[in-house]
């Protein structure tokens, strides 16, 4: 298409305007940014986990139990709907690293011929058959301990310590994300893997001729459900009867957890940008046809068509949208491959490469233009109604006789006459005004709502670790002990109190709602770990029943007064029908509380305890973790400080980046909407501010008038905007709120000040540059010119 | 009596070198206090030029202006912008009301910020507008606005009312009724008008005519009998 002299206009009058374009590309830019970033997000875990799931053979069903001999196997392959099976060797042991905590280890039997939860090797080798001491270990556990091929390392198994080579290094599809016991967060350095040999893992875990836990791949053929009821019911005289599929294994569910999210924030996010670059475009070309009327019935009487012209003015809008969409796909990538690093080191996948699919481009980019062929076609309905003779003609003052009527009058009496221009110049055109004010109290919304969310972060972690949890470490046990051993603990060096704990692993029931978790026996009064309640009181455990924490509760839709059914997975596995007593305002994890007689009576084991809080002088000293290693009891010791500074790195880095983006895009909102408010009454009124100076008005009080404008239309988008956002904030809350982690937000000032401070900046920035194109005005010339 | 005002070699280009443009070149003249002064010139002969700077809205390239003892062309920026306030009045071709404000409060805008104005209805009083004091520009015809545009310019008391080709955009009927006004004007407030015009016929009812020519006075003329604007053929 050759160059005509219209376009050479468009390219003119692009530049002229070059400052308000950028803004509002850039508003288009935020919106196509978040589009491509979550949506690139969103297909890099799916196709990424999709494929190491698959390649890895990672099992759809998972069925632990004690113990069953290796020839059941083959009832287990005849099960219906079992595509292949593997039964293979799982058991906990303890990682006697020097000097530190004693660390907790899955031991695991190395994948079989079906090949299910296969492992990806990243350094060394197979243990070479027959060399019971070789083994192969989690590789991130071995690069944050400084463990090196070759090393050998201590490991205490049911109480038998022995050495251990370490050949190899690998990762699995089945731990991308796995806290250590008793902690929240996963922390490499803090659990591991040890992969075995099938006959060695035997000898260790004592299964010799048997295996404990059934990994199963079904066929389409029939519901995994159905399958996994003929599991457990096959495996249930054998301890097993707990299965679970691979949704509600702990790795496969936080993914689709940050999946759910992702894919929520991308339905809410980019139309927000999108309608208000839709809105700025509208307001900007009506200025400009409007400032263009002598050219529009120049170019009409010259023999161009309505629709060419209209044309002209659409491919301004089109092309600042297509500018907007570039940059926002640029950004968008580059974010994207930002947060794909971060999920790199949080999950544990082995590769992650930012997917940028053609789709979320060619979405964001077809939705900008779209967005701006809409702003701009409402504008340019005046190109179509104008005739060449009326476009000649100045046009006739704005008519303001609604000033002089009701309420208004009354709201501009007490006023001087500045006051009056703009109280009356804002409500003239009532849609603009409100369209400004919606914008700006949505970009204040946005920031605010972000900062509110991780505001409670921070919170969340005063709360966890200042009032409910008051212990400095947690012991944890393999197999239940007695509950003497409290004492035992109480004793050694620098305790100064200790507190038993049980937990029972059960599958939670309310009718249809199932939920696999634990109970959590208390002793009463506790006094190092407790349910509060939102006052952060301690609620007092009942001797009957549980308390059920929030997140529980409503993931259950259960109420206090209902009754609770508690399916124990462990040991007798009885069922329990519990009252839920109350609804303790926990924000880490999602615990059920009862006291620990009633609990340990409940599933008959009588005074057994798997955990001892322990509050110590100080940090635990190496004496003491030297003395709890010594008791080959213990799995493993747990360390407040540490998981808080695990809670503590995803909160500076992954959200702290986050908390950059959204400052950096909320004023980017606020600028493109208030710098555009700004320079079209600017250009619409430069006669008036001339006038002004004319009449003797000082620079700063014509300033005044404009800036006045602005300043009333953020003044009320203000207490708007903190609504908007504190029900956004409520709304994400409960959005992005899971079993691991209940998102807690209050009516917190200082991210209000924060928010309502970008905004005030962004005004700040605007009026600014107003006042430099106010003093470059030329009185005379802005006076003679007809309009 | 001291004149209104007093220039002296009042010069002012626009541009450099071979592209430059002489506005007005070398001026040097006295405007008695009290007169209507008609200033007549094609297009491009620097009487707006002119009247721009001793109004305190553009600064010469070189030369100066009082006005009264004080100089125009020393005075700081802000002591221009109070100039403006507290002593001279415009009206311009396109009347340039605040279409936001009734009649009334288009003068109060000026009344708000001056010393001793005289009261907004008084002034618009003046112009024979007494009826439409609440009215808005948008319902007012176009030497209506105009005559809005004297009242908000008289309304302070200035010494100087300047009117730069305040019937340009009017009809003849509409113009003899403004320049009526302006007459009013000075002979009622004893304010000097300037006027600049194109319409020759207009210097027939001023004190003094100056004719611009190429950016540089040709001639003045004092009129001996003044004619009445109503009689004023256009």
């Amino acid at each position: 298409m050759a160059l005509t002299i219209l376009h050479r206009k468009l390219g003119r009058d692009l530049w002229r305007i070059r400052a308000q374009a950028f803004a509002i590309a850039a508003v288009v830019a935020m919106g196509v940014m978040v589009q491509v970033m979550m949506a690139g997000l969103t297909d890099t875990l799916t196709i990424t986990r999709d494929a190491y799931f698959e390649r890895h053979r990672f099992a759809q069903i998972f069925e632990p139990l004690t113990r069953a001999p290796n020839s059941l196997m083959e009832k287990v392959n005849a099960i219906p709907g079992v595509l292949t099976t593997e039964g293979r060797l799982s058991g906990y042991g303890r990682i006697d690293a020097d000097g530190g905590e004693p660390v907790q280890a899955r031991i695991l039997s190395l994948p079989g011929p079906a090949g299910l939860n296969g492992i990806l090797m990243t350094a060394g080798r197979m243990p070479v058959p027959g060399r019971s001491d070789e083994v192969i270990l989690l590789d991130t556990f071995a690069a944050a301990r400084g463990i090196a091929l070759g090393d050998t390392f201590g490991v205490t198994v049911e109480g038998r310590h022995q050495h251990l080579r370490v050949v190899g290094f690998a990762r699995s599809p089945e731990f991308l994300f796995m806290p250590a016991p008793g902690e929240f967060f996963p922390t490499d350095g803090r659990f591991s893997v040890i992969w075995m040999e099938r006959k060695a893992a035997a000898a260790v875990l004592d299964l010799d001729g048997a295996f404990n836990e059934v990994l199963v791949l079904t066929t389409r053929e029939r519901p995994r459900k159905a399958v996994l009821a003929d599991l457990d019911r096959l495996m249930a005289p054998y301890g097993g009867g707990a299965g679970y599929v691979q949704d509600q294994q702990t790795s496969a569910r936080f993914i689709e957890e940050e999946l759910k999210g992702l894919r929520q924030s991308r339905l809410f996010l980019p139309p927000i940008f999108l309608a208000v670059a839709a809105f700025l475009l509208n307001v900007t070309i009506t200025r400009i046809v409007q400032a263009e009327r002598r050219e529009i019935g120049l170019m009409k009487a010259f023999g161009h068509s309505g629709a060419e012209i209209a044309g002209h003015y659409l491919e301004l809008a089109l092309l600042i949208a297509l500018a907007g969409a570039v940059l926002g796909s640029g950004l968008g990538v580059m974010a994207g491959r930002a947060i794909t690093g971060l999920y790199m080191e949080f999950y544990k996948f082995p590769y992650l490469v930012f997917s940028m699919r053609p789709g979320p481009f060619a979405g964001g980019l077809a939705f900008s233009l779209l967005a701006a062929a809409l702003g701009a076609a409402i504008a340019l309905r005046t190109v179509f109604r104008l005739t060449p003779a009326e476009a000649m003609r100045p046009p006739a003052p704005p008519d303001f006789t609604h000033g002089r009527i009701g309420f208004l009058a009354l709201l501009t009496r007490p006023l001087d006459q500045p006051g009056r221009m703009i109280l009356r110049q804002i409500t003239r055109q009532p849609f603009r005004s409100l369209g400004t004010i919606a914008g700006v109290a949505a970009g204040l919304a946005l920031n605010m709502a972000m900062l509110m969310i991780y505001a409670g972060f921070d919170h969340t972690m005063a709360v966890t670790f200042g009032f409910a949890d008051r212990s400095d470490a947690t012991v944890s046990f393999i197999h239940p002990v007695s509950r003497d051993v409290t004492h035992e603990i109480a004793h050694l060096p620098g305790v100064l109190e200790a507190e038993p704990q049980r937990m029972v692993p059960v599958l939670f029931r309310n009718g249809p709602i199932t939920h696999r978790g634990e109970l959590t026996g208390l002793p009463d009064p506790a006094t190092l770990n407790r349910a509060l309640d939102t006052s952060l009181n301690p609620i007092p455990l009942p001797a009957n029943g549980v308390v059920l924490s929030r997140g529980l509760a409503n993931l259950l839709a259960l109420h206090p007064g209902d009754l609770i059914t508690a399916e124990v997975t462990e040991g007798r596995k009885r069922h329990l029908t519990l009252p839920v007593v109350a609804v303790s305002d926990t924000l880490l994890g999602a615990p059920a509380y009862m006291r620990l007689d009633a609990l340990t009576r409940a599933i008959g084991e009588a005074d057994r305890i798997t955990s001892v809080a322990l509050r110590t002088a100080g940090q635990p000293s190496a004496e003491l973790l030297h003395a709890l290693r010594e008791r080959p009891k213990v799995a493993g010791v747990s360390v407040k400080a540490d998981s808080y500074a695990a809670f503590r790195k995803i909160a500076d880095e992954g959200a702290g980046q986050m908390r950059f983006v959204f400052g950096a895009i909320a004023f980017v909102l606020s600028f493109g909407i208030v710098y555009n408010a700004a320079r079209n009454a600017f250009a619409e009124r430069v006669h008036e501010l001339a006038s002004l100076r004319v009449l003797g008005f000082t620079r700063a009080e014509v300033t005044l008038v404009l800036a006045g404008e602005i300043a009333v239309l953020v003044a009320i988008a203000l207490p708007l905007g903190i609504w908007l956002g504190w029900w956004l904030a409520n709304l994400i809350a409960v959005a992005f709120s899971n079993e691991l982690y209940r998102v807690s937000v209050s009516f917190d000032l200082p991210s209000i000040a924060k928010a309502v401070l970008v905004v005030v900046a962004a005004m700040l920035a605007s009026i600014l540059m107003l006042r430099r194109a106010q003093d470059r005005l030329n009185m005379v010339a802005a006076l003679k010119a007809r309009d | 009596m001291q004149p209104a005002f007093r220039t002296e070699a009042l010069s002012k280009t626009y541009g450099e070198g071979p592209a430059a443009v002489h506005a007005l070149r070398e001026v040097t003249l006295e405007i008695p206090r009290g007169e209507v002064v008609v200033l007549l010139g094609p297009s491009g002969s620097g009487k707006s030029t002119f009247l721009n700077i001793i109004g305190g809205l553009d600064r010469p390239s070189s030369g100066k202006a009082w006005f009264g003892d004080q100089c125009l062309t020393e005075m700081s920026e802000r002591a221009l912008t109070q100039y403006r306030r507290s002593h001279v009045g415009f009206v311009f071709q396109f009347y340039n009301l605040m279409p936001s404000l009734t009649a009334r409060e288009n003068v109060e805008l000026v009344t708000e910020i001056s010393n001793d104005p005289m009261d907004a209805g008084e002034a618009l009083r003046l112009v024979g507008l007494e009826g439409r004091l609440d009215h808005f520009p948008a319902q007012m015809s176009g030497g209506e606005q105009q005559r809005v545009a004297i009242a908000r310019a008289i309304a302070k008391r200035p010494a100087v009312l300047f009117c730069d080709e305040p019937t340009g955009a009017l009809d003849s009927t509409t113009g003899r009724r403004v320049l009526q006004v302006l007459n009013d004007v000075n002979r009622e407030l004893g304010t000097t008008v300037l006027i600049v015009t194109h319409a020759a016929a207009t210097a027939a009812m001023a004190h003094r005519v100056l004719h611009f020519t190429d950016g540089q006075l040709r001639e003045t003329i004092l009129n001996e009998t003044r004619a009445d604007p109503a009689e004023i053929e256009w």
